[in-house]
């Protein structure tokens, strides 16, 4: 059964239909994702589905709980939760803070947050670096933070936009496992990415979005071979 | 409720790991014996406002310094819950402690109404919206002389203690004491932590699982209540009340302060709240020069310490290298 379902989203803009009868869906322990020119609607869709921006029409349902018209931190709170393309960390709150802030309230009868804390700094390589306030960590650090906010929310769902911009291929290899090991323990990965070439070693299977329409949807190597894919965004695929 | 109760957890590492609880505590017993060392009835009077002045800069801070929520209109809960207060005492003569009491909820709820005003504003927006609020209630307080007293306020209700100094200053005391406990309980705790991360990014903070909208009004709440103890405990240690308490100077009080001494950190409004008002009170003495010494004075701290006084250990050395 899909552990988050999105059926017919639409969303405009005044004249502009930046996503235009979306659908899809991601089961437990999958990696979705979701690729497309600057421009074709993948931010938003990831703004529409964790509730950031509400939908003009469509259905999302998480874990079959209907959450479209939830408030974002609900929806984090029903299990899923997401990073985003600019990095929005606290950015003077130490890391140990900025995990802390989205552990609070995650925290199951019985639990030590302090450890539930030490685990997720752990699992995103920032051990050490606690007390560092974020402002003063590298783009790749921030970004590992960024995702290990959203693990703290102990998420069904991860929502991941564009987790690779920024980073080196050096910082690239050493999340990837990290990511792949989360869906090994169940958890569902949408990610929205540029860079091909890594998303490739991680979604079995994408969607492919143009000017908010889906066009192509599958297995990534038939996907993007499609002709319409190659279409909409022969620039990328020169790079896979 | 179970979120109630886990934003008053407080782990027994904030003790250890932040001193301000032993600073509290180190201040009410050093303010104990202030009664049998000090003769001077007027230094004794200061220190007893710049004490009702700390609850009153630290409720701000909870808003401004952790929340990142600069209201300009604090006077509102400030001279609201002393107006409301003072009435009470001298119209329906009810026992002090039910006024007190009634006037701190009412700026608990004025905190809540002008809370759900401000929850969607930011930046100049908010600022203009908290300034105008207590300017359209001075206004309404000028036109009615009648039931408020008008520009001359209203006088001769009950003082706290039957006007005592000394058992006002114990009073107020221990009432500062333990606001700043609880206060800091607040700050220092998970409730603090929410607000500090609402202020660094409101998106980040929705997205971490925070629901912004209620901790912003708690804010406000928590913030005006407090203001509201020292609106009320002035009222009735001055035992009148006027349309200053209202004005923008009384709005711009606490946000000296807390700037003054140190935003977002406690001890900082404590230190700028008996900087404020020890400078305010002896410059009386300098009619012509007490605005320009004032103003000069924190255009000073603020162009070298932008983070306070309580950052100068830390700021010396940039100091002196700007000097030479």
């Amino acid at each position: 059964m899909a552990i988050l379902k999105v059926e017919g989203l639409v969303k405009k803009f005044g004249g502009l239909i930046a996503v235009n009868d979306l659908s899809f869906s991601v089961d437990r322990g999958k990696v979705l994702g979701i690729v497309g020119p600057n421009g074709s609607g993948k931010t938003t869709s990831f703004n529409l589905i964790s509730g950031f921006i509400k939908p003009d029409s469509g259905k999302i349902s998480l874990n079959g709980d209907d959450i479209t018209k939830l408030r974002p931190y609900v929806i984090v709170r029903k299990g899923m939760a997401r990073t985003f393309q600019i990095v929005r960390v606290f950015r003077h709150l130490s890391v140990y803070e900025n995990v802390k802030a989205a552990k609070i309230f995650n925290v199951d009868r019985g639990e030590d947050i302090d450890e539930k804390i030490a685990e997720v700094i752990h699992l995103v390589g920032l051990k050490g670096k606690e007390n560092e306030k974020a402002i003063n960590l590298p783009i790749g650090d921030l970004k590992r933070l960024d995702i290990g906010r959203a693990l703290a929310a102990k998420p069904s769902v991860l929502l991941l936009d564009e987790p690779f911009s920024g980073l080196s291929h050096q910082e690239v290899t050493e999340i990837i496992p990290l990511l792949l090991d989360l869906t090994t323990k169940g958890m569902a990965v949408v990610i929205v990415e540029h860079v091909l070439r890594e998303l490739k070693r991680l979604a079995e299977n994408i969607i492919v979005l143009n000017f908010g329409v889906k066009i192509a949807e599958g297995q990534f190597e038939n996907v993007i071979n499609q002709r319409a894919v190659r279409e909409a965004y022969i620039g990328a695929v020169n790079n896979v | 409720m179970t979120e109630t109760i886990r934003l008053l957890q407080v782990p027994l590492n904030y003790f250890r790991k932040e001193p301000i609880y032993l600073i509290i505590v180190l201040f009410f017993i050093l303010e104990l014996i202030f009664p049998f060392i000090i003769s001077n009835y007027w230094i004794l009077r200061i220190i007893l406002f710049a004490n009702l002045f700390v609850i009153y800069a630290t409720s701000f801070d909870l808003l401004a310094g952790y929340g990142g929520i600069i209201s300009f209109g604090h006077s509102l809960f400030f001279g609201g819950a002393g107006y409301l207060a003072g009435l009470l005492s001298l119209n329906f003569g009810l026992p002090l402690i039910v006024c007190i009491i009634t006037g701190c909820l009412f700026a608990l709820i004025v905190g809540l109404f002008l809370g759900y005003i401000c929850l969607r504003l930011k930046g100049p927006y908010l600022a203009v919206v908290t300034l105008i609020c207590p300017l359209v209630v001075l206004t309404l307080l000028y036109i009615s002389p009648t039931i408020l007293g008008g520009e001359n306020g209203i006088a001769g209700f009950a003082q706290l203690a039957g006007g005592s100094l000394v058992k006002q200053f114990y009073i107020v005391l221990i009432v500062t004491t333990i606001s700043l406990l609880i206060i800091s309980v607040l700050a220092k705790g998970n409730f603090g932590l929410i607000l500090k991360a609402i202020r660094e990014d409101e998106i980040g903070a929705e997205a971490a699982g925070i629901n912004t909208t209620k901790y912003k009004l708690m804010a406000f709440i928590v913030s005006g209540f407090f203001s509201g103890i020292s609106g009320t405990l002035y009222a009735h240690i001055m035992g009148s009340i006027g349309p200053t308490m209202m004005s923008l100077q009384y709005g711009m009080i606490p946000v000296f302060m807390v700037y003054l001494g140190g935003a977002s950190s406690i001890i900082g409004p404590f230190i700028g709240a008996y900087v404020v008002t020890f400078l305010d009170l002896y410059l009386l003495a300098f009619p012509y020069l007490r605005i320009i010494i004032y103003a000069a004075t924190i255009i000073f701290v603020l162009r070298f310490f932008p983070n306070g006084l309580i950052a100068v250990p830390n700021e010396i050395g940039r100091l002196k290298r700007w000097l030479s």
